[in-house]
């Protein structure tokens, strides 16, 4: 693959369309005006609220342009995408020499130009900053590199987007829920903003929630800057303390290299998974191990050993089944599957590692991966620590939640695959109300129970809203992470009395959804192989491209 | 390439060669919208240099089959190859080799028509040195100099149509997939875009054209497939598919006054079927040779029949398509 950006027609095209009419010098000209400006007025009060000046001003600057960066990057990428599938442009750039991630790359660079042009334009200010003492050369170097990847990050985000027209007949269930993703993140962007400029402080001084944001934004390395250094604001990893200076944008480019490589497989074939089921094993058991790292830290700061492994699996769960639901195929990618694809490798090879294939293989190596990693990433150094004994059997802080998280993980991702394949239009959306349905019904009727129809006998009525309450798998991960004594459904002893049931429940769900998958795959092998003796094909499904005929003919032949 | 022992034949020497090379091979193509199928258990070869015509109603699965060739569309079942590449298994090498014009010609509106063609020109990565040559060529091709710098909204309809045609050539494709082509120009324009394709297939170029227009099709194509829903009902050279599907010729013959005496005399002739009368003109069928016509002709006027005029017309391919297809519609 060549990396040569300058050339690349996607850059060319949008720098040469984009700057036409407007001079990009002239742009910059105005922005650094208004710096500038802002600069005076800091200058102004700043004996007034006692601030010092320089670093104010360099948190001002950066903090204006990576919100500015972020969400030009973002709209226009995302922008410009949804118009080529609109328009269908996209077609013909699809079948061009170009490799779908240079063009991809191209849309990254060239359609948020301005937000390089205006990061580019407020380096004087910086240098001005620096030269006044407010951080050291390196430290603005490294929060410039933040801001580029930052940047590129967003950008990647804005190329999360449907391939398929609206009203295009094909590949209609291969749509990606880009959009949603877009919007989630947008929401998550100004709620988070807000919470951020009311609650800065207490969100950073919250371990958890500090290494999230200092992994992933350069949120705390400004707010360390602020507060005398950059380099204070860290990242733990099994109580190491990595800058988030040079932690976030690593991580940045990962999560942008992930979108990448999803999109550059839609844009190749709309009907091909975002991820490939080795890349998914691999992040999943990435993702485990930050957890894992982050989670030793915060015991090692206080968090329970119970507390941090419920939070383990917890996030485990999401983590599994969100990227489990990127290698699930839909009705139509399943039906190809069916065509051509069954049979091309043994089924445990196909089930696991190869794509299209239906997902209850990847589920179990998910459902394996979780446990590994918590024991060789936190279990493992917790007891070399010392602190805890594993010698007497598993503890039994650690059997509920790893239980509920495998029954959970293999239950919903099975009813993922089962809802994928039977419904034809919207599935994401119909397996979302499910969800709802499964977490929100049974406090509901507890609720009911309680308010509506109260039992005489308030023990049996109290045992039944338990029950009841105690059948929905996140009332028990916030009983066990939250730890709190005085809400009587969220203490431990009244989650143990339920969670056999809602194990129970869970389990017959798989069940139930293994049993339905597999009658409807059995229904449509027999239908595709009904239709192939029709056409005259003979053997394995995909015998007909390695059957095709090399020889020359003098004519145009046909059926 | 990939062609024969002697070099690449052409003109009608390319029936007689044994080792033409195949350019398309689709085999037991099946296309699955849900339960509609698009394309149904299809089988064409078409040969290197070929300029092949797709004729069919709407939802006859033609737009379907190009975008399964341009890589656009990822079949339900079977085995299709560009120029000998696996279409489902490289489309990545496939498409330097072909061109793709859609029935649906979206561009870039706000870019001016040499920047949409320098765009596709760098995509393909054409050579810097290369690129301006190959855009000016292309711009006179489909007579769009004159409006080099003109901002694409600007353009008409059928120049629009001309430009995508023109960056569907930039890259000299070996094959070029061409959608309703034709459907938005003038007839200036068609003629101009038939010498277009005549002189491709001169040049080698190996063409898949769908069109409702048959009588355009008949003259620049070399060879013709009839689609209807979803199935290939015949395909051929367009002169072996006439020649095999052209049952009888079709007489007109105008008289004055009384026709009784001409419908009494083709009444006898054993070569003549189907007599329909309307006023003073008669229609038949002729089932002999245009040359046995001349005796016909002498024993219409020996017979003194006051005769105005006796018309032959073969059928052409809307007849054959409308027979074979059965007026069906999809």
């Amino acid at each position: 693959m060549r990396y040569d950006f300058w050339n690349n027609p996607l850059v060319v095209s949008a720098v040469r369309l984009r700057y036409r009419r407007s001079s990009p010098g002239m742009t910059a000209a105005l922005y650094l005006t208004v710096l500038l400006c802002v600069g005076a007025g800091l200058s102004y009060y700043q004996d007034h609220y006692a601030f010092p000046f320089p670093v104010m001003y360099l948190v001002v600057i950066l903090g204006v342009q990576f919100v500015l960066s972020a969400a030009l990057a973002m709209t226009t990428v995302a922008t410009s995408i949804n118009g080529e599938v609109i328009q269908r442009t996209l077609d013909f750039q699809r079948i061009v020499s170009l490799p779908p991630r240079e063009i991809l790359l191209g849309k990254m660079l060239g359609e948020p130009a301005s937000s390089y042009l205006l990061s580019m334009a407020t380096l004087p200010l910086a240098v001005l900053c620096w030269h006044w003492g407010a951080a050291s050369l390196v430290t603005i170097g490294l929060l410039y590199v933040n801001l580029v990847t930052a940047t590129l990050m967003c950008a990647a985000i804005g190329l999360l987007h449907p391939l398929v027209p609206p009203s295009d007949k094909s590949a209609t269930n291969a749509k990606g829920s880009g959009s949603a993703a877009q919007v989630l993140v947008a929401m998550a962007f100004f709620f988070g903003l807000q919470a951020m400029i009311v609650q800065g402080r207490a969100i950073l001084e919250n371990s958890l929630a500090g290494a999230l944001l200092g992994a992933f934004t350069p949120v705390a390395a400004m707010w360390g800057l602020l507060e005398g250094s950059a380099w204070q604001a860290t990242v733990p990893f099994w109580s190491v303390h990595l800058p988030s200076l040079l932690v976030a944008p690593v991580l940045q480019l990962a999560v942008t290299a992930c979108i990448v490589t999803g999109m550059s497989r839609k844009l190749s074939n709309p009907l091909n998974p975002p991820l490939t089921k080795p890349l998914v094993y691999a992040l999943t058991a990435s993702i485990d191990l930050f957890a894992a790292g982050l989670l030793y830290s915060s015991w090692k700061e206080g968090l329970g050993f119970s507390r941090a492994t419920a939070a383990f699996f917890a996030a485990h769960l999401v983590t599994a089944l969100l990227l489990a639901s990127l290698v699930t195929p839909s009705r139509e990618v399943l039906m190809t599957w069916l065509w051509r694809l069954r049979g091309r490798a043994g089924m445990l090879r196909d089930g696991v590692w190869l794509d299209r294939s239906p997902n209850l293989l990847v589920l179990v190596v998910l459902a394996v991966i979780g446990p590994l990693v918590y024991f060789v990433g936190f279990v493992a150094p917790v007891v070399a620590a010392g602190s805890v004994q594993l010698d007497g059997g598993p503890p039994r802080d650690i059997v509920p939640p790893l239980a509920t998280a495998t029954v959970l993980l293999l239950s919903l991702g099975t009813l993922l695959q089962c809802v994928a394949a039977l419904v034809r239009r919207g599935a994401t959306l119909a397996f979302i109300c499910l969800l709802v349905v499964l977490f929100c019904a049974p406090p509901m009727a507890a609720g009911l129970i309680e308010t509506m129809q109260p039992l005489a006998d308030v023990a049996q009525r109290t045992s039944l809203v338990e029950l009841i309450v105690g059948l929905t798998p996140p009332v028990h991960f916030v009983g066990w992470i939250a730890a709190v004594e005085h809400v009587p459904l969220l203490r431990l002893d009244a989650l143990a009395r339920t969670l056999p049931a809602m194990l129970a429940c869970y389990a017959a769900l798989f069940v139930f959804c293994v049993f339905i998958l597999s009658r409807w795959l059995a229904e449509r092998r027999a239908v595709v192989a009904g239709k192939l003796a029709h056409m005259n094909v003979s053997g394995r499904p995909n015998d007909a491209s390695k059957t095709s005929a090399r020889a020359t003919a003098t004519e145009p032949t046909g059926a | 390439m990939g062609h024969g022992p002697d070099g690449p034949p052409s003109g009608a020497d390319r029936w007689s060669t044994v080792w033409t090379t195949l350019m398309i091979e689709i085999e037991h193509l099946r296309m699955e919208y849900g339960s509609t199928v698009a394309i149904d258990n299809l089988e064409l070869n078409i040969p290197e240099g070929e300029v092949f015509g797709l004729i069919g109603p709407n939802g006859a699965g033609k737009t379907t089959l190009i975008r399964v060739l341009a890589t656009l569309l990822e079949p339900t079942y079977g085995s299709v190859r560009v120029g000998g590449i696996d279409v489902l298994a490289h489309p990545l090498q496939v498409r330097p080799l072909i061109g793709y014009m859609s029935d649906f010609f979206s561009l870039y509106e706000n870019m001016q028509a040499w920047e949409y063609l320098d765009h596709f020109a760098r995509c393909y990565d054409l050579p810097a040195a290369e690129r301006q040559r190959r855009i000016d060529q292309a711009l006179e091709l489909v007579s769009l100099e004159v409006r080099r710098d003109a901002e694409v909204r600007e353009l008409s309809r059928g120049m629009r149509q001309r430009l995508s045609f023109a960056k569907s050539l930039l890259h000299e494709p070996r094959v070029l997939l061409l959608d309703e082509p034709a459907s938005g120009l003038d007839p200036a324009g068609r003629i101009e875009f038939r010498e277009l394709v005549k002189q491709l297939h001169a040049m080698g170029r190996t063409v898949l054209v769908s069109s409702h227009i048959l009588a355009e099709m008949a003259d620049f194509c070399t060879s013709i497939g009839i689609m209807e829903q979803g199935r290939l009902l015949r395909s051929g050279r367009v002169a072996d598919i006439l020649a095999e599907l052209a049952s009888a010729r079709r007489l007109t013959i105008d008289v004055v006054g009384d026709a009784a005496p001409l419908i009494a005399l083709l009444s006898g002739d054993e070569r003549i079927s189907g007599i329909k009368q309307n006023g003073t003109r008669v229609t038949c069928q002729w089932h002999a040779s245009r040359e046995a016509l001349v005796e016909l002709h002498r024993r219409v006027v020996a017979a003194d029949v006051p005769l105005v005029s006796l018309a032959c017309h073969d059928d052409n391919l809307e007849d054959i398509y409308m027979r074979i297809s059965g007026h069906e519609t999809a």
